[in-house]
């Protein structure tokens, strides 16, 4: 291997590679020359199709970085540690599938897409989500609230029925034509009760209560000797006040 | 603006294509998919990285690794003899190497050493580099690199080429 193959593999890795230092110093010229035959050797070309990673380069671009991803890995603008060339405009497939780009060229200004409109995507991305989770959250904690909700309370209220009121009704000859008799005991008017037993109203609400409206039907005394002048209708109670 | 150009892209995958491509062989059977990821993700990112091919031999490397794990390692196996086959070089008349027999050799070496071989030769990284990139010392990185061209030697027979 002569000395000229060696400047060879040399120029080439130095082509290749972005920065040599000189951190390495081979131990022995046999290494030294192993070294620079295999840098001379290139590397079979990837076959990578040069369109396709455009538009998906493009694509990446317009998208917002995922999570855990770019911002951290970002760090201060610097230039790239390589030998650049002339562009071949393979960026024109790049622009034409990607709606924004972020590029260094000023001709395609009007298709960047700065980091504050990233940002705005950003959030707007967690936004829907955010609200999504929050309304879920408010339904479940309603569905709670409506499973776990107390039993209506039942409140029972005694009303008490001045006694004298229903002798007054059934001394009234015109309230009672107004409110004709019911059959049933219960829905006749509280006087007859009263009336019946003789007793107060208390005592026969007492008693009821204690053993039912049966007893009350049933231990209503046979009608008394007043009872058998009672007019039996309006015409009766009319003829008997006019004698 | 800090992202990526197009035309940087393009003079990336240029200059840089075939050596993370080659880096990434010694992984996986699918090595241009791995650096496609890897230049895709590099157009994700809204600023730099500060030092781009170190970052994209860190991205391929992790990219080749996980691939090989996902194919299997039955699948991996029959790639690798498949590749044995062909070779990682361009096939180029006049050169003093063969270059299949330096795909054999490279492909017969302990994966730290041909990693590191293949990185400071063809893709151009420091030993700092490739210390940060495996995980390892700077001296460990160089040790390696040693390690790996002593065996090459051995197995191309370079001393015996030199002689005559």
């Amino acid at each position: 291997m002569d000395r000229d193959d060696v400047e060879k593999a040399r120029h080439a890795q130095r082509g290749a590679g972005s920065e040599k230092t000189s951190d390495f110093r081979p131990p022995t010229s046999d290494l030294a020359n192993l070294e620079a035959m295999l840098s001379s050797l290139a590397p079979r070309a990837a076959g990578i199709d040069r369109d396709r990673l455009m538009f998906l380069a493009g694509q990446a671009s317009a998208l917002p970085p995922p999570m855990g991803q770019g911002r951290g890995e970002g760090e201060a603008p610097s230039s790239l540690p390589l030998p650049l060339g002339e562009g071949r405009g393979e960026g024109e497939a790049m622009r034409g599938a990607a709606s924004a780009q972020t590029t260094h060229s000023p001709d395609s200004a009007a298709l960047t897409l700065t980091l504050s409109q990233r940002e705005r995507g950003q959030r707007g991305r967690w936004a829907w989500p955010a609200a999504f989770s929050a309304m879920t959250a408010l339904a479940a904690s309603l569905l709670v609230v409506l499973v776990n909700r107390p039993e209506p309370r039942v409140i029972e209220r005694i009303v008490r029925v001045p006694g004298e009121r229903p002798m007054a009704v059934a001394d009234s000859p015109h309230i009672e034509r107004d409110q004709p008799t019911l059959e049933t005991g219960l829905a006749s008017s509280p006087a007859r009760p009263y009336a019946a037993f003789g007793e107060s109203y208390l005592h026969a609400r007492d008693q009821v209560l204690a053993f039912g409206l049966d007893s009350w039907v049933h231990a209503e005394p046979t009608p008394t000797s007043s009872d058998e002048t009672t007019p039996s209708s309006y015409r009766d109670l009319r003829q008997s006040l006019l004698q | 603006m800090d992202g990526l150009g197009p035309e940087l892209l393009g003079r990336l995958l240029d200059e840089h294509g075939d050596a993370l491509t080659l880096y990434a062989r010694g992984w996986c059977e699918a090595p241009e998919d791995v650096v496609q990821d890897a230049l895709v993700q590099l157009m994700r990112q809204p600023r730099l990285p500060e030092r781009v091919v170190p970052w994209l031999y860190r991205v391929v490397r992790n990219g080749a690794i996980s691939a090989s794990r996902a194919a299997g390692r039955r699948r991996r196996h029959e790639a690798l003899a498949a590749q044995r086959e062909e070779s990682w070089f361009v096939l180029a008349a006049g050169e003093r190497l063969d270059a299949v027999a330096a795909t054999r050799a490279l492909q017969e070496l302990p994966e730290e050493q041909r990693e590191t071989i293949v990185a400071r030769l063809w893709g151009g990284l420091t030993f700092e580099d490739i210390a940060e990139l495996t995980g390892a010392s700077s001296s460990t990185a160089h040790r390696r690199y040693e390690a790996g061209l002593a065996a090459l030697r051995e197995r191309l027979g370079v001393a015996w080429i030199e002689t005559t």
